[in-house]
Order: structure tokens, then C-alpha cells, then sequence
């Protein structure tokens, strides 16, 4: 069939002048309209390509309004050409024969004739009937979908606890190198964004504190709200916050394009685990490092609301650190540092899980990446809300 | 209709290369309009570089590229888009943008480059479709296409404005014998009854055989032209060894040194 529709295309195509890149328009497209006994004679003359001005079809459309009953089309008059003619005779005798007008085509040359009678054959495009999707139906479909994910998410974390068990009893089962250069990442290489969030989170809180504490003279506390409230909150919570974006984002776009190019497969095919090549480097790394970059961070932070304090608020550099000192418990430390060991497992857990289980396709990989950033930014504050409320003093951990 | 010798492309001392570091260097050839002009090399040789060098995806660090009697790699502006609607490409994976029906992707180049009316648009959307046989699936996604059919509907999209030049990077990659030569049918008559000129950028052998006017070798150890001809003559009497044994599919003979590393 396709060698027969190419025959008759190709064919036409020789017949007449093809338009050549860079050939003048020598003559513009002209369409002259005769109507004579009831038959409507169409002349195509100039140059029809898709470069010139394609003239006005009032004059057509006018002729075929007048109730004519047949309509002769003539190209003998035409020198350069394109597809766009060819479209144009599809488009007109579509309105001859929607208006029930005959359409004439034997004065075309032969083989455009035969290329017209196998035009209508093209098959129109059988778009599926839209779903109609009642209520019960979708909340049904959204009940499903909600219990299948939540399942993905314990066989996920099953896989991940299954295979962090091999690597506690066979560290070598971990491959190292991968994990190394997914900690250099994390790391050393995130200082820089992480310090200065840090920082100016300091500096906030700083100014932001000392505006109320101001009122009752108490300037000084400001440096028990920065303390506390970097170590035990704001420190763990910034730190997860740009990893999700920076790293979390990475181990899904990266795991989704290789799920993407059937790399993933591969692995499966030879026996390998997804989970133990992939996502346990990745967990280990990020677990590893987070806990780290929050001591930073905290530094950090102190350092931003001490100059604050220090540089606009007249409080003496050494009462500063004295009250920070002894507002600051290990406890609190302790709260801050467990925080940053689940949001690192959370944020690279929730990244290589979106990843290794997007779409295959351009459109997969970009709502992977989108997805992990959102769903890790909404479990960080999930979680450190459940952690505010059991670690109350009542309930102090 | 430009002369039988007259010149499609020609390529003047063209350097092809990524960040600095050069891939091919100094090719000169020419490819006659209305021929079916086929690259061919190992893999690695710079085909594909060579390729997005003619097509303007990247800039020679040296050369020129010219279509029709114009510098393409120095055009700029108006003239270089006027240029680059002159070209169709078919890459290896049909390329279709993934947002966009297949009905969509034929559509964009005329809606974005032509003052043509929408319905006349639509019309020649479906005579190209059918034409690759697509037209069925016209309403689908990229995503919902099997391989075979993304590099019918990328045809159909690299002849939506009617070119006078046509890019092939590896056509028949991923198809099956019978529509890989379909694909070669299809290819030899644009050329014989439209006169268009073809470049494709291909190591299978049975379509460089079943297609080629005149081909091209690319060498990577000279980072150039290993030897220019017909495939036929070149697989009988080329003078290179190299050439010789990749048209007649022979394995190489290997130099004394080892290619084997060992580590203790």
C-alpha cells in the first residue's frame, strides 16, 4: 500500500516543476474563477508554494455559493509547486462534495487525479471514547490508587531494609566508590549553599526575634531563640530542604533516565538488585552526610544571629555565646541530629523511588524530578511536625 | 531545476569538534544535487558529529558549510532561519516532541513557518502522514508509538516543508529487514522522482549498497576522509585496506601490539 500512495505521489510530483530553496518566485500564485452554464472553472496559475501569499479564496468561495453544479480544476498555468497545491485541490473538492457539487478532475493531469482518488483513504484518526468517570468510580479509582502506592512504599522500604541488612553484614556488597562520589555531592560540595541558607536564616531569626524581645528589654535572649531554634528546627529542616532540591532531585532525574534507557533492566536482567546498586549508595551517602552539614549549618546559623545581634543590636560577642551556651542542652542537639538522619534517609529514599518508578519517556523524567522535590518538601514537614509533638517536655526524648 | 552537476553541498575544510577537542579535521567534498550522497565509517568515526555540524546544531570551529550556492555556516539571522526551512532532517530516533500528537509535530513547522491557512495546514498534515502510512495515528502521542512508526511520523515531519536537502542519521537503526527496506525504496525514489538530495548518515551495509550514489568513509585514526566513490568499486578495487574490509564486512587484521589490559 505505501509503495503504491508513494507511485502516484512521487509521480505527481515529477510532472510538475518542483520548487527549488532558493529559486525566485518568479511569478506570484493567481486563482481566476469562471463560472459559465452552471460549471465553475478554477485556474491555477504562478507559482504555488508555501512561500508565496497564498491569494484570497473569496472569488472561489463566492463561485461555489452560487449553487453551481460542477467544478473544473485547471493547473496548467502553474510553474513552481508544492504540497500546498496539492492540499488546497483536497481542501476544495472536501467543500464540492460537502455541498454536493461535482467535482471534475479530469483536466488535471492524470497521475494528480489518481493521487486524489486515494487521498480519501487516508484513515481518520479512531481517538478512543473520552471515559465517563462518575464519582464513585473516580473516588474508587483514587482509593486504589492511594493503597497501591502506599504498598510500592513498603515493599520499597522493605527492599532498601533488606538490603542495608547485606551491607551491615557484608560492607562489601556496598559499592563504595558510588557512594563516595554521591558524598563528595552531598557534601563537601553543597557547603557553600547550605552555609549561607544557614547564615541568613541566623540573621533572620536574629532580627525577627529581637523586634518582640525588644519591647521587655530582653535583647539578649535573641541568642536563646537562634540557638535553640537553628539546632532543634530551622538547622535540620534548611539543610534537608536544599538537599531535597539539589540531590534529592538529581537521584530522580538521573535514576528515571536510566530507568528511561532500559539501563535499570539491565541490571535486573543480570541478577543485580536496583535497590542494592543504586538507592543503598545514595541512602548511605546522603544518611551519612546530612547529620554533618546540619553541625554546619548550625555554626553557622549562630554565627549569622550573633552578628546581627552583635553588629546592630549593641549585645556583647561574649554574652552572646555565654547565653547561647547555656540555653543550648544536648537534648537538644540530639532532637536536631535524629531529625537530620530521617529526613537524609526520607529525601534520598523519596528520590530514587520516583526515579525507579517514572515513565519512560522525556515527559517521565521531568515529573519524576518535580515529584521527588515536592513530596520530599511536604515529608520533611510532615515529619518534623510528628517530632514537635513528641518531643514536648512532657514527653522529652 | 538547477543543471544535473551542479552542487547541493559543499563542504570546504570543515573541523568538527566538541569543547575543543576535534574530531574530524579539514573535510572537503561535495555532494551533487539530486544524488544520494550516504557517510559511512565505524562506529565512532564522527558521523553523527559530522552531521550536526551540516545541520547547524553546532558551529565548525573552521570551514564552511555550503547549501545551493549559500554559506550556511556563516548565515546568520533571517537568512540562516530561511536556510534551515530549505533542509529537512530524520533523526535516528524520529525525535518527535513528546508533548505533541503526531498530527501536532507534522503541523508546528508549517503553522510556525508558512502564512497558510489552517484547514489547508490540516490537509497537508494528513497527506503527509498518509503518505508514510501514519495517518491512522494521527491523534497519538509519541510515547504510544512503536520505534518502526516514530521514524514514519519524523518523515513525515522532516517533509513538512517540502526540502530540497534531506538529513538521514541512521535510518534503518531499529527496524525490522522488511521495513528497513521499504524505508531504502522510499528513499531511492524521493530522490528519483523528486530530485531531492539525500545525505545519510548510515553503516548498514545492505543500504549503503541498495541506496548510495556515492558514499563517503570517515577514518578515525586521521580524523578525515579515508576515501570518497561508489560502494560497489570501492568494495572490489579501493586502494585502502580499511575500506575493503568495512563494505565487505571482514574482520580486521589486528597490528602486533596488544589491545588486552590486564590488571593484577
Amino acid at each position: 500500500m505505501i509503495q503504491s500512495r508513494w507511485d502516484w505521489y512521487l509521480d505527481f510530483m515529477d510532472e510538475v516543476p518542483v520548487t527549488s530553496v532558493d529559486a525566485a518566485l518568479a511569478a506570484p500564485p493567481l486563482l481566476r474563477v469562471q463560472e459559465e452554464h452552471g460549471s465553475l472553472s478554477v485556474f491555477f496559475q504562478g507559482d504555488w508554494t508555501w512561500r508565496a501569499p497564498q491569494p484570497a479564496l473569496l472569488a472561489l468561495e463566492q463561485g461555489l455559493a452560487k449553487g453551481v453544479k460542477e467544478v473544473c480544476c485547471r493547473t496548467e498555468g502553474v510553474k513552481q509547486w508544492d504540497s500546498s497545491l496539492l492540499a488546497l485541490l483536497l481542501r476544495l473538492r472536501r467543500q464540492c462534495e460537502e455541498a454536493h457539487i461535482s467535482f471534475r478532475a479530469d483536466t488535471l493531469p492524470t497521475r494528480l487525479k489518481r493521487l486524489l482518488d486515494e487521498v480519501p483513504r487516508i484513515r481518520s484518526p479512531k481517538e478512543p471514547p473520552a471515559a465517563q468517570a462518575g464519582l464513585f468510580k473516580s473516588a474508587g479509582q483514587k482509593a486504589i490508587g492511594f493503597f497501591e502506592s502506599a504498598y510500592r512504599t513498603l515493599y520499597f522500604t522493605g527492599e532498601c531494609a533488606q538490603a542495608l541488612a547485606k551491607v551491615c553484614r557484608f560492607p562489601k556488597a556496598l559499592r563504595w566508590p558510588q557512594c563516595r562520589m554521591v558524598m563528595q555531592e552531598c557534601g563537601p560540595a553543597s557547603l557553600g549553599i547550605v552555609g549561607l541558607v544557614s547564615f541568613l536564616t541566623g540573621c533572620i531569626l536574629a532580627w525577627q526575634g529581637a523586634l518582640q524581645l525588644r519591647q521587655f528589654g530582653a535583647e539578649i535572649y535573641v541568642a536563646d531563640l537562634v540557638g535553640v531554634a537553628l539546632v532543634r528546627e530551622m538547622g535540620p529542616i534548611m539543610v534537608a530542604i536544599v538537599l531535597a532540591g539539589r540531590i534529592g532531585a538529581s537521584f530522580a532525574a538521573h535514576l528515571a533516565s536510566m530507568e528511561a534507557s532500559e539501563e535499570v533492566d539491565a541490571l535486573r536482567t543480570w541478577g543485580f538488585s536496583p535497590v542494592q546498586f543504586l538507592v543503598l549508595p545514595r541512602l548511605v551517602a546522603m544518611t551519612c552526610m546530612m547529620p554533618l552539614l546540619v553541625l554546619y549549618a548550625d555554626v553557622l546559623g549562630i554565627a549569622g544571629g550573633m552578628v546581627v545581634s552583635v553588629g546592630f543590636l549593641g549585645v556583647a560577642r561574649s554574652a552572646f555565646l555565654a547565653e547561647t551556651w547555656q540555653a543550648l542542652a544536648l537534648t537538644d542537639l540530639r532532637v536536631g541530629l535524629l531529625k537530620s538522619l530521617v529526613f537524609a534517609a526520607g529525601v534520598a529514599g523519596i528520590g530514587c523511588a520516583t526515579g525507579l518508578k517514572a515513565e519512560r519517556s522525556v515527559d517521565g523524567i521531568g515529573d519524576a524530578t518535580t515529584s521527588s522535590v515536592v513530596k520530599s518538601i511536604l515529608f520533611i514537614i510532615v515529619v518534623d511536625a510528628i517530632f514537635g509533638a513528641c518531643s514536648q517536655p512532657s514527653i522529652r526524648l | 531545476m538547477s543543471g544535473k552537476d551542479s552542487k547541493a553541498i559543499v563542504v570546504r575544510n570543515l573541523d568538527c569538534g566538541y569543547d575543543q577537542k576535534a574530531v574530524l579535521r579539514g573535510l572537503s567534498f561535495e555532494v551533487r544535487e539530486g544524488e544520494i550522497f550516504v557517510i559511512m565509517g565505524e562506529s565512532g568515526c564522527g558521523k553523527s558529529t559530522l552531521l550536526k555540524h551540516l545541520i547547524g546544531l553546532h558551529a565548525p570551529s573552521a570551514g564552511e558549510v555550503v547549501f545551493l550556492g549559500r554559506d550556511f555556516s556563516r548565515a546568520q539571522g533571517p537568512e540562516r532561519h530561511e536556510m534551515q526551512r530549505s533542509f529537512g532532517v530524520l533523526y535516528q530516533g524520529g525525535a518527535l516532541w513528546s508533548s505533541l500528537t503526531v498530527a501536532e509535530n507534522v503541523a508546528l513547522p508549517l503553522i510556525e513557518h508558512t502564512a497558510l491557512a489552517k484547514d489547508l495546514i490540516d490537509d497537508m498534515v494528513m497527506l503527509k502522514l498518509a503518505l508514510v502510512r501514519m495517518d491512522a495515528y494521527a491523534h497519538l502521542f509519541p510515547s504510544e508509538l512503536s520505534g518502526g512508526m516514530k521514524k514514519r511520523a519524523g518523515l513525515a515531519r522532516a517533509m513538512a516543508l517540502d526540502p530540497k536537502i534531506l538529513f538521514f542519521d541512521e535510518p534503518s537503526s531499529g527496524l525490522d529487514p522488511p521495513t528497513a527496506r521499504e524505508l531504502d525504496d522510499l528513499i531511492k525514489r524521493v530522490r528519483d522522482t523528486m530530485g531531492t538530495t539525500l545525505v545519510v548518515v548510515t553503516h548498514e551495509l545492505a543500504s549503503i549498497f541498495a541506496i548510495a550514489d556515492n558514499a563517503m568513509m570517515l577514518s578515525k585514526e586521521s580524523q578525515g576522509i579515508e576515501e570518497i566513490g561508489r560502494p560497489a568499486e570501492m568494495a572490489e578495487h579501493s586502494p585502502r585496506e580499511r575500506v575493503r574490509q568495512f563494505l565487505n564486512r571482514l574482520p580486521r587484521a589486528h597490528s602486533g601490539e596488544t589491545a588486552i589490559y590486564v590488571k593484577n
